[in-house]
């Protein structure tokens, strides 16, 4: 009888197997091993490694690239937790109440939020051509020329303009989080505020945004996530460019072991970058 | 409903929002028409590259998306019901790649790649999108079987109804909204994803969608109006699902987020 709940207990683990096997594969193995080989020189390939220490770690940080990339990270997490939200937050408060056409607009909002990152990439980058993008020419035929911008051209500019493509295309999430928050603030709490005289400024600052608290907190988590893993939209906009001034982590990362083959210090970055990704 | 005067001022501002939220995709859809008309959109439908691109992202969504709905469900049902030691240590462990970003760990699956020879394979992309994306799928369909009460599976182990039994016939069906948020979220995921087969998938045969546009623009160079007739095609798809499918989309995006 013993035997076979114990039996029954390892059985229940089988459930856990397919889960464990890529995890261990395709997950656990990779980070380990990141940080394994970020104390060696090797190019990726040959059997030869040789242990540098810490040397790569001291590269990465005279790396002028990588300070770069660290700080548009930086940049990129802070403008878009702000911004982002507080968009989001907007639409959200904007579209809490019956409404003509509320139904359109949220569509209309949420509607960037599906589309593959490459694309929002590939059509902003050419809307924002300096040359002949159609932003710049509608300001050039109405005699606006001192508006024309090199959006992604400009070292000082591309990073921004990379950021406000990102937060066009996700504003409509942070748009449905509170929405989602904001129908789970009791309905007396208003009334009762209503009662007491609080016009709809004081209702929305003493009642709605400290009530959205773990819609915030969710938010923060999920925008710093996003900021840290962006990829795909720098790399199709700028590379990185003009001269790395647009670079972050994830381009640089690539940049230097698929298209410069500098294994030694591009790997380091990975492992530390993987670590530096858990709060 | 009618337009009430007292909302003016809300519907300017909404508009200002929804024109700049708008605009881009305007001007997308207008130049798509213009020097060629329906034409630009003919030319990359009619392009075996772009048929062939729409059946490889399949090809990698469908079995990305089956096995991790496979994957989280029997995994969530194990942690939420039944009788596992140590599974309140299992469960955030299982969620550490919540964060992982793909690139952090790209090296190290390509490498990985090459040794187990799933270069130029679709399953090169597959199991690493998976492995990535069922995390999420674990923590959205674990927090809704808790929901479930217990009572239903002690009474059914009473019957005489094995665990997989258990699972698959009464477990699973009751999860069926925690189950299509998990199907759209991976969806997305697996149907958007750019940096695994940017790196895995070498032969122009092989590439998904995502990938095709960057072909546009090299073989029609200058030809904009078909690069961004191409976008829309490759956008299309998912749009017409959203817009039947809103609710569930939103649902599934925002699901794990709110009971995290």
């Amino acid at each position: 009888m013993r035997s076979s709940i114990l039996k029954q207990r390892l059985n229940n683990f089988i459930y856990l197997v397919p889960f464990s096997l890529l995890f261990l594969v395709f997950t656990i193995y990779p980070i380990v091993n990141n940080f394994y080989v970020s104390f060696f020189e090797w190019d990726g390939l040959s059997p030869d490694k040789v242990f540098v220490g810490l040397q790569n770690y001291l590269d990465m940080f005279r790396d002028r690239v990588f300070r770069i990339a660290i700080k548009n990270n930086f940049l990129f997490l802070i403008i878009t937790v702000i911004v982002q939200n507080a968009i989001g937050l907007t639409m959200a408060l904007l579209l809490d109440r019956k409404l003509a056409g509320g139904k359109i607009y949220r569509t209309v909002f949420f509607l960037p939020v599906i589309i593959a990152p490459v694309i929002v990439g590939y059509v902003f980058g050419r809307l924002l051509n300096f040359t002949d993008g159609p932003i710049n020419n509608f300001f050039r035929f109405n005699g606006m020329d001192a508006l024309t911008v090199d959006w992604l051209g400009n070292p000082d500019i591309a990073i921004f303009t990379i950021i406000a493509t990102s937060i066009w295309q996700y504003s409509g999430f942070a748009f449905v989080l509170y929405q989602v928050g904001l129908q789970n603030i009791p309905e007396e709490l208003y009334e009762a505020a209503t009662i007491d005289g609080a016009n709809y400024l004081q209702r929305t600052t003493r009642i709605t945004f400290p009530m959205l608290r773990s819609t915030h907190f969710s938010l923060l988590i999920l925008t710093s996530i996003g900021s840290i893993k962006v990829f795909d939209i720098v790399f199709v906009m700028t590379g990185g460019g003009p001269a790395h001034f647009s670079e972050v982590l994830g381009t640089h990362l690539y940049i230097e072991n698929f298209q410069l083959n500098h294994t030694g210090p591009g790997m380091l970055q990975r492992s530390r970058y993987s670590c530096s990704c858990w709060p | 409903m009618t337009l009430d005067p007292k909302n003016i001022k809300i519907h300017v501002i909404l508009l200002v929002l929804a024109g700049f939220v708008s605009i881009p995709i305007v001007i997308m859809l207008y130049a798509s028409f213009r020097n060629g008309g329906i034409q630009n959109y003919l030319t990359p439908l009619t392009h075996s590259f772009f048929v062939r691109g729409f059946l490889n992202s399949a090809i990698i969504s469908v079995p990305a998306v089956t096995l991790v709905l496979f994957i989280a469900s029997l995994t969530g049902f194990a942690l939420s019901k039944l009788n596992l030691i140590g599974r309140e240590i299992i469960f955030p462990v299982f969620l550490v790649a919540l964060m992982l970003p793909v690139s952090a760990i790209i090296i190290q699956l390509f490498l990985m790649m090459i040794r187990l020879n799933l270069l130029n394979n679709h399953l090169g992309v597959i199991l690493p999108v998976v492995s990535l994306t069922m995390p999420f799928g674990l923590l959205v369909i674990k927090n809704y079987m808790d929901d479930i009460p217990n009572d239903i599976v002690e009474a059914s182990v009473i019957d005489g109804c094995s665990h997989f039994t258990i699972y698959w016939r009464i477990v699973l069906p009751l999860s069926l909204p925690a189950l299509s948020a998990v199907t759209i979220f991976s969806f997305l995921n697996a149907w958007n994803e750019y940096l695994l087969p940017l790196v895995a998938l070498r032969r122009t045969d092989l590439l998904p969608v995502t990938r095709l546009t960057s072909f546009f623009i090299n073989q029609f160079t200058r030809n904009y109006h078909m690069f961004f007739a191409s976008s829309v095609i490759i956008i299309l798809p998912v749009v017409v699902v959203y817009v039947f499918l809103q609710r569930y989309f939103i649902r599934g995006l925002t699901a794990g987020a709110l009971k995290a």
